[in-house]
């Protein structure tokens, strides 16, 4: 599945991304339902609590049930807050023409985002093959992609030059 | 545990038998908290290399071609031992950051 956006190196860690009208009104679209999920903390109306929607998005950083528990009481919270504020600075940041710079500050938040907002489309982003499945497929695949194409380009396109054939390609 | 315990847990063995040791140390009880903490970087199903690339130059300032070894070896083993730091707080840090770059990682205590 190909999208309608593009990308370059514009060196130094920023990227330059041509987003068209309706890739942009996709994206702010995810984003809005993003940040809106974030501060209602339910995936789904009805389906999900506040206190799972943290785990579906995290794995747990430690084996042990009670370090996890604190890591948790210590960490979600922030990080909550960490990926809203990304998410509110591209929202009002937001461009109104196709051709964006995104400094590096701006292309570590749009990598963020679009790491975390897979998330409204599976259950964990980081379980066996989340890409299986046809739910929400489109707009997740839009954010995998989306992701790669700012981690090429903020590193010019090292890896891209650099893969092996054992390598694994995306 | 002490290299000499582990050189000859049930009789010495020849170096210690010249120097007249037994090769046995009394052994000390490790509280929790005494060792460190490894940061550990897990394989998945999402993270391409050019996103594990991107992450460790930007968090850990790790040159490309070296963010690219370690993308090979997190692929191929499972998991790779990032970066060991003392505390817990510091190993979670790194933790949380690198998990709200979208990379899934764990710390563990190792001794």
């Amino acid at each position: 599945m190909s999208f309608g956006f593009t990308g370059h190196a514009l060196g130094g860690g920023s990227v330059g991304v041509v987003l068209p009208a309706a890739e942009a009104q996709r994206f702010r679209a995810m984003l809005e339902r993003f940040v809106t999920e974030l501060e209602r903390g339910i995936h789904r109306k009805g389906r999900l609590r506040w206190s799972r929607s943290w785990d579906r998005m995290f794995p747990g950083p430690h084996t042990e049930y009670r370090l996890r528990k604190e890591f948790r009481l210590a960490h979600a919270v922030g990080m909550r807050q960490t990926l809203q504020d990304a998410a509110r600075r591209i929202l009002q940041r937001f461009p109104d023409h196709q051709e964006i710079a995104l400094d590096p500050e701006s292309v570590a938040d749009w990598f963020m985002v679009c790491g975390h907002a897979q998330s409204l489309f599976v259950t964990k982003r980081w379980g066996a093959k989340p890409l299986q499945g046809t739910f929400g497929r489109g707009d997740l695949e839009w954010l995998v992609q989306m992701r790669e194409l700012l981690a090429g380009a903020a590193l010019d396109f090292y890896v891209y030059e650099h893969l092996e054939p054992g390598d694994v390609r995306f | 545990m002490p290299s000499s315990t582990a050189c000859c847990p049930r009789r010495p063995c020849a170096p210690h038998r010249r120097t007249g040791t037994s090769g046995r140390e009394p052994s000390v009880k490790r509280e929790k908290g005494d060792g460190h903490w490894t940061v550990r970087l897990h394989d998945d199903d999402i993270n391409t290399f050019s996103g594990i690339v991107y992450v460790l130059h930007r968090l850990l300032g790790l040159p490309p071609d070296r963010g690219l070894g370690v993308a090979r070896e997190v692929t191929h083993a499972g998991l790779v031992e990032l970066m060991t730091y003392p505390s817990r707080q510091e190993a979670e840090a790194l933790v949380r950051t690198l998990q709200l770059y979208g990379l899934y990682s764990t710390a563990r205590e190792s001794r």
